[in-house]
């Protein structure tokens, strides 16, 4: 199994740790998952999410494989932006959910999930004929995500120049060279933290000495913030089946790149929907969703909102689905209705 | 970290019965059942005059990440449960051999339990 260069740090601080695809990562720390989700939520927490992978594409050869199989119009960005997007078959599938960052004229790093690096480096060799020029940085670089209201004053000691959403600086900040974006996984105002894997603790440290209301969060707290923020996890509301489109996220596939992908003609098969229930029970992944007594859909993500107080899920279903009437979910054999809701569950 | 209490009898699956009289037992989970589980955010209850039977899952647990059955170690029939938890589940997390779950009128048989010494080296085999 993988370790990040944080590991020791966490199993030093008594956190839970999971084998997470094959990485040892944090679960929760003895604060517990409430008390992290609500320190994210009010004040500040850090993440080590070093088990994501940094792929380069360098140089105009590079690029031109990068345009192929990248949802994002990476000729449309500027430098220092950053877009959400997928690697996308020529079928118009997802390979994976991916952060496009575009470091220069001629590079893009592009952001993917740890557990499917390995996967998608062998979809770009395969799908160029074993000439895949990306570059495989993941081992050489830690991420640590630092999110909450209070980042935004906080981050003014490491990186003074206020960052917009979505744009990301590179520089030696309080001397770590690191890459800072304005990016985040829970909903709040947030960064990402980019850095050689030598200068992750001291990262890591320098961030939670900036306020006693910084703490150290673990995975469960990530799982159930991006959840409440309505943000889909790969392996769960994506997959190597389902195209953008049959989950709502047509919006990041521009129209002019779609005959690439297959994805002109193509219609949505499913619907990515969020919904509440008001009784007391959770909607977990796998549960079935029925309409008239019929299987329409499947959870692909549930967990208690800590916020909300309430079950709260997304799911998958068939896109005829008639959203008007009335849903059930099938929790232990007894059926609840739903209350679907508009996406995300935490408008901030 | 993973207290086990002496005098109480376990399942391997890490819930616990104790002896309240002759007659009466109290269940609950144990310490290392609530550090796994995490924050518990639902405990979906049985109901008084249910019947139970040593080994069956009588009720679940529900925290942030995921649900758990519950199992008794213990025969009989619910004569109580513990309607705090309805409200106050994080009790469990806080307590674990203070706070019970339910109370039961019947009879104990210990042979397939495990008193705490054995507990506590399941405990360390299995973890």
């Amino acid at each position: 199994m993988k370790t990040t260069a944080l590991t020791p740090w966490h199993e030093s601080h008594h956190a839970k740790m999971i084998d997470f695809f094959n990485t040892l990562l944090p679960v929760h720390y003895e604060t517990g998952i409430i008390a992290e989700h609500e320190a994210v939520r009010t004040h500040a927490g850090i993440f080590d999410v070093s088990h994501m992978g940094q792929l380069l594409f360098k140089g105009e050869a590079a690029l031109n494989q990068a345009r192929l199989v990248l949802s994002q119009d990476i000729d449309a960005m500027v430098k220092n932006q950053v877009k959400y997007g997928f690697i996308l078959r020529e079928d118009g599938t997802m390979v994976d959910d991916v952060l496009c960052m575009k470091t220069c004229d001629d590079e893009v790093l592009v952001i993917v999930n740890g557990a499917n690096i390995d996967k998608v480096m062998a979809y770009l060799d395969q799908r160029f004929s074993g000439s895949s020029l990306v570059e495989n940085d993941s081992d050489f670089y830690s991420v640590i995500a630092f999110q909450g209201p209070l980042t935004q004053t906080l981050i003014q000691s490491i990186v003074p120049t206020p960052l917009d959403y979505y744009t990301f600086v590179h520089g030696t900040f309080n001397g770590v060279e690191m890459f800072v974006s304005r990016t985040g996984y829970t909903g709040e105002h947030g960064y990402e933290l980019i850095m050689a894997n030598k200068d992750a603790q001291k990262v890591w440290e320098m961030l939670l000495n900036l306020s006693e209301h910084v703490i150290p969060c673990g995975l469960g707290a990530r799982d159930s913030l991006r959840l409440e923020a309505g943000m889909p996890l790969y392996g769960h509301e994506l997959n190597d089946d389902l195209t953008p489109l049959d989950v709502n996220l047509g919006i990041f596939v521009p129209k002019h790149r779609r005959h690439l992908f297959g994805l002109e003609e193509r219609k949505p098969r499913f619907k990515r929907i969020g919904f509440v229930l008001n009784d007391k029970a959770i909607p977990r992944e796998g549960y079935t969703l029925t309409q008239h007594g019929q299987n329409v859909g499947v959870v692909s993500s549930g967990t208690f909102s800590v916020t909300l107080k309430r079950g709260i899920a997304m799911a998958i279903i068939n896109a005829d689905v008639n959203l008007e009437e009335t849903i059930e979910c099938v929790i232990r054999n007894k059926s609840y209705s739903i209350e679907i809701i508009k996406l995300p569950f935490i408008k901030k | 970290m993973n207290s086990v209490k002496e005098g109480y009898y376990y399942l391997s699956t890490h819930e616990w019965v104790k002896q309240e009289s002759d007659t009466t037992f109290l269940v609950g989970i144990s310490d290392f059942a609530q550090h796994a589980l995490g924050d518990i955010v639902y405990v979906a209850l049985p109901e008084v005059n249910d019947n139970v039977k040593q080994g069956e899952r009588f009720c679940d647990v529900e925290s942030v990440k995921a649900v758990s059955d519950v199992y008794s170690p213990v025969s009989g029939t619910i004569t109580e449960i513990n309607t705090s938890l309805e409200d106050s589940p994080e009790l469990l997390n806080q307590d674990p051999y203070g706070v019970w779950i339910m109370k039961v009128e019947g009879s104990l048989d210990t042979s397939g339990l495990l008193d705490s010494a054995a507990y506590t080296l399941h405990l360390e085999n299995e973890h």
